[in-house]
């Protein structure tokens, strides 16, 4: 492992949850990987958690960047998603009979996608997925009325993450889930996380089962705090050296809110739309609690700080970015990948005003869907740290 | 209002309470005169703008009808806290097949002479706040006493778990056909009336209209349904202006990216619509030839932002219903309640986490003793309902209504009744929605996060225990 990553810190990151945010997630945490920046906690859920699994302790030992790399392979080639508009290649169908059949597809012979293969119309794409194609359409399926979802997991997951090294891992991580016995939103940190416990943090309702472990039902903590905000919270509260930092990676919510284009898209709205939204309330919130306590100058009272990676994606890829095909993929790792180089070059630059560039607090003031909400808590704040209030209305 | 008109000079309560009216009609006063109680050439111009306004000889006096408009005369008994008349807001949300819980709620208000100077809805809660306000062609309580007629009986839900009386198959047909269908007799059948045979003919007739109904529903689609065609029946929009109460509902603006709120003056069919356009079941609804909107229950599932943002300085308490939260966080029974539990799900989050802030807020606010810093005190009307229940109260069918409907209308019963008996600490005990949040484990871990926001009565409860109970609950 090279030192850079034993280093402390002091900084945390989160690893949002919501489909589309895997690409970008997995692109900025590349970039993060390659330019050396380490992080003392992880903050993950729902689906940013594979993306900050691949950067923490991916299946090859320090094959982050490939590893990293190579999520945009399971999204479907061009081709065959606009014929067929549904990701088969993540979504199972439900059933005893989708692992073996996985299984039975990973033994067909298949041509090699090198991480640098990044052609849209790559025929050794299309070749795979017409494979995965016909075994999943193959596959039979016991789901029904009465099914309490309308996907099983396979082991996907398993062939990427190299789980029996996680404990060893010499930062924190912490995955999200919610347990539906005690209505407690839990976490599973490195030394509890397992496959199994992975994918009860993923388990969206309708989409799979809530899962059972040790007796305790879970199913995703993305709908709960799909920041994983407190769970950094945890990490600077639990006595381990505290954090002076924490970095959000953007969520999709400026692009998604679109006229859908048909009802997949309709429906996938309506999935991640209150995710992203809960997100972007939360972070804003205490972006705003933390600008107001850390401009008042007390240090008793400082918070970490909260920084935004914005991310940025095109105005023609804007109606796409919940599509599950190749092309898409690829668009949002690059975003990703783009907007974390931007922020590692302030970061590393030492100059204090670049960096306030990616401050929380003031980039939220300009947008209007959560500035508006924010308000609610102008008077009190004012009250609590009146030497900031000023600066806090006009940073 | 007694019977003697107040002229110029006149300084009393009664004035304060005209002012207090003309505001909440939209009318502003003079800042000097505002609820001064004094009736001045400010409050003599805005009583001649709402004369103006509602079609009355513009005199600035308050004879008879501007009097009966601004329901001055006619106030139900308010309810106070010692001698003052405390100013109620009531925000309204919630997901749909619980309409009827809101509905047995505002009909147990109603029964108790309790009025709302504002209501502020979110979702499903427009309809129901609506109602309350502006029903047409008949009485708040008529209009809400009729809702289980929309759901379906037992015996047809149960072959075909659907609310075919509520959501229509989309493109062109669904309203024709729906007004097709309302010119064809129908059994005369009470809301209350749980007769098989009366309930299950009239239903089967709208299914097999249902079933009749062309639709022009593709994979190109933007969403499966056509909004209700039923709500310009229910609702009088144009009466809703003249409404001495204001009404707050909201939509997201797809095009400037923000959550919009719709007062009483903008609310239309169009607003109504996109209120309730949730993606997925509704295409996004133009307002008339503006922007395109969907629902705002995935941005302020609450209702509370128009209180933050326009009522704050005109409320002295704001009523909200239990979000119920627990009855959605839970294991689905079938695939279609499935479904409702995923797009619930973090719609619930964000509701419980929007009133632990406004609740937090008005916490730290009034230990604080700072007036600047006051907002409309929150309080929560719980309601009576079994863990065991939980599962039926997604259902669209009719006796799951009228059960939602009685244990709204109790728990409204009960609420109002500790209301006017006052204000005391055993009331704040009971219904402070910030003293029920010190009690919810879920929300203290949350709002451990924002240590500006925590009370001083908090810091007693300490962190530790919580987080080790966190700690032992994660499992290897």
């Amino acid at each position: 492992m090279p030192d850079w990553r034993l280093q402390t810190s002091r900084m945390g990151v989160l690893a949002t949850g919501g489909a589309p945010n895997l690409h970008l997630a997995a692109g900025a945490l590349c970039e993060f990987y390659q330019e050396e920046i380490s992080f003392d906690v992880i903050g993950a859920s729902g689906a940013g958690a594979l993306a900050a699994l691949l950067y923490a302790v991916p299946k090859v030992d320090r094959g982050q960047e490939a590893a990293l790399r190579q999520t945009v392979n399971i999204n479907v080639s061009d081709a065959i998603y606009q014929c067929l508009p549904m990701n088969y290649k993540v979504f199972f169908k439900r059933g005893p009979f989708a692992e073996p059949f996985w299984r039975l597809g990973q033994l067909l012979p298949r041509c090699t996608l090198s991480a640098d293969d990044r052609l849209h119309d790559s025929l050794k794409r299309l070749y795979n997925d017409w494979l995965d194609l016909l075994v999943s359409a193959a596959t039979p399926t016991t789901l029904n009325y009465f099914s309490k979802s309308v996907c099983t997991r396979v082991g996907v997951i398993d062939d990427l993450i190299a789980w029996d090294r996680l404990p060893s891992y010499p930062k924190q991580f912490y995955l999200n889930v919610f347990d539906l016995g005690t209505q407690q939103l839990e976490l599973f940190d490195k030394t509890t996380l397992t496959p199994q416990s992975f994918w009860a943090a993923l388990a969206m309702p309708w989409l799979f089962e809530p899962t059972v472990l040790n007796g305790r039902t879970y199913t995703e903590g993305a709908s709960h705090d799909p920041a994983g905000l407190e769970a950094l919270w945890e990490y600077h509260e639990a006595g381990m050296g505290g954090l002076d930092m924490i970095v959000a990676l953007d969520t999709v919510g400026p692009n998604l809110w679109n006229n859908p284009a048909n009802i997949y898209d309709a429906l996938q709205m309506a999935i991640i739309d209150p995710i992203v939204s809960l997100a972007e309330h939360v972070l804003a919130a205490y972006g705003r609690v933390e600008y107001a306590a850390n401009q008042e100058g007390d240090p008793a009272r400082r918070l970490p700080k909260l920084y935004l990676v914005p991310f940025h994606v095109p105005d023609w890829e804007a109606p796409h970015i919940l599509e599950w095909n190749y092309a898409n993929a690829l668009t949002l790792w690059d975003v990703g990948h783009d907007a974390a180089r931007k922020f590692v070059r302030a970061l590393k630059s030492g100059n204090a005003a670049e960096l306030e560039e990616y401050r929380y607090y003031p980039r939220t003031l300009k947008r209007h869907r959560v500035s508006d909400f924010l308000t609610l808590f102008d008077d009190v704040l004012d009250a609590a740290f009146p030497d900031a209030a000023a600066q806090a209305h006009t940073p | 209002m007694s019977g003697r008109e107040p002229s110029l000079g006149t300084f009393s309560d009664e004035v304060k309470r005209l002012q207090a009216r003309l505001r909440q009609a939209g009318i502003d006063i003079e800042p000097a005169e505002s609820d001064s109680g004094l009736f001045g050439p400010g409050t003599l111009q805005a009583v001649r703008q709402f004369q103006i306004r509602n079609g009355l000889p513009g005199t600035g006096i308050l004879d008879g009808p501007t009097a009966a408009l601004l329901q001055l005369g006619q106030a139900p008994q308010p309810a106070r806290r010692g001698n003052n008349p405390l100013r109620i807001g009531l925000v309204l949300s919630g997901w749909a097949p619980a309409m009827t819980l809101m509905s047995g709620a505002m009909l147990g208000f109603i029964e108790k002479g309790i009025t709302f100077d504002v209501i502020s809805t979110s979702g499903v809660g427009t309809l129901i706040g609506l109602l309350a306000l502006s029903p047409k062609g008949g009485s708040a309580k008529e209009a809400l006493q009729e809702l289980p007629n929309l759901f379906v009986s037992d015996f047809l839900y149960r072959l075909l778990p659907v609310n075919f009386k509520l959501f229509f198959r989309f493109g062109p047909f669904g309203e024709p056909m729906y007004r097709l269908r309302q010119k064809m007799p129908k059994l005369p059948c009470g809301p209350q009336d749980s007769s098989f045979f009366t309930r299950f003919v009239n239903d089967w007739i709208d299914l097999v209209f249902c079933a009749m109904t062309p639709t022009t529903f593709t994979l190109k689609s933007p969403g499966l349904m056509c909004h209700c065609p039923h709500i310009d029946d229910l609702v009088d929009f144009t009466n809703l202006r003249r409404s001495p109460s204001r009404f707050y509902l909201n939509a997201f603006d797809l095009n400037q990216k923000r959550l919009e709120i719709f007062d009483n003056e903008k609310v239309t069919t169009d607003a109504y619509h996109a209120a309730e356009a949730l993606p997925f079941l509704f295409a996004p609804q133009r307002v008339g030839a503006g922007n395109l909107f969907t629902t705002g229950a995935t941005h302020d599932p609450t209702g509370l932002q128009a209180i933050w943002l326009h009522e704050k300085r005109n409320l002295d308490i704001v009523v909200a219903l239990d979000p119920l939260s627990p009855a959605i966080w839970r294991e689905p029974t079938s695939i279609h309640d499935a479904f409702q539990l995923m797009v619930m799900n973090p719609i619930l989050a964000l509701e419980e986490l929007l009133f632990a802030f406004y609740a937090r807020t008005d916490q730290v606010a009034e230990s604080l003793g700072k007036p600047e810093a006051r907002l409309p005190r929150l309080y929560r009307l719980p309601f009576a309902i079994d863990r065991r229940y939980y599962p039926e109260m997604l259902k669209w069918n009719h006796s799951n209504a009228i059960e939602l409907q009685r244990v709204g209308r109790e728990a409204a019963i009960k609420f109002a009744d500790d209301l006017q008996a006052g204000v005391d600490e055993g009331f704040e005990q009971e219904y402070r929605f910030y003293r029920w949040v010190e009690k919810q484990q879920r929300i203290r871990n949350l709002m451990r996060l924002f240590p500006s926001l925590r009370a001083p009565q908090a810091e007693a409860v300490g962190n530790e225990p919580m987080r080790r109970a966190r700690r032992a609950a994660a499992v290897k």
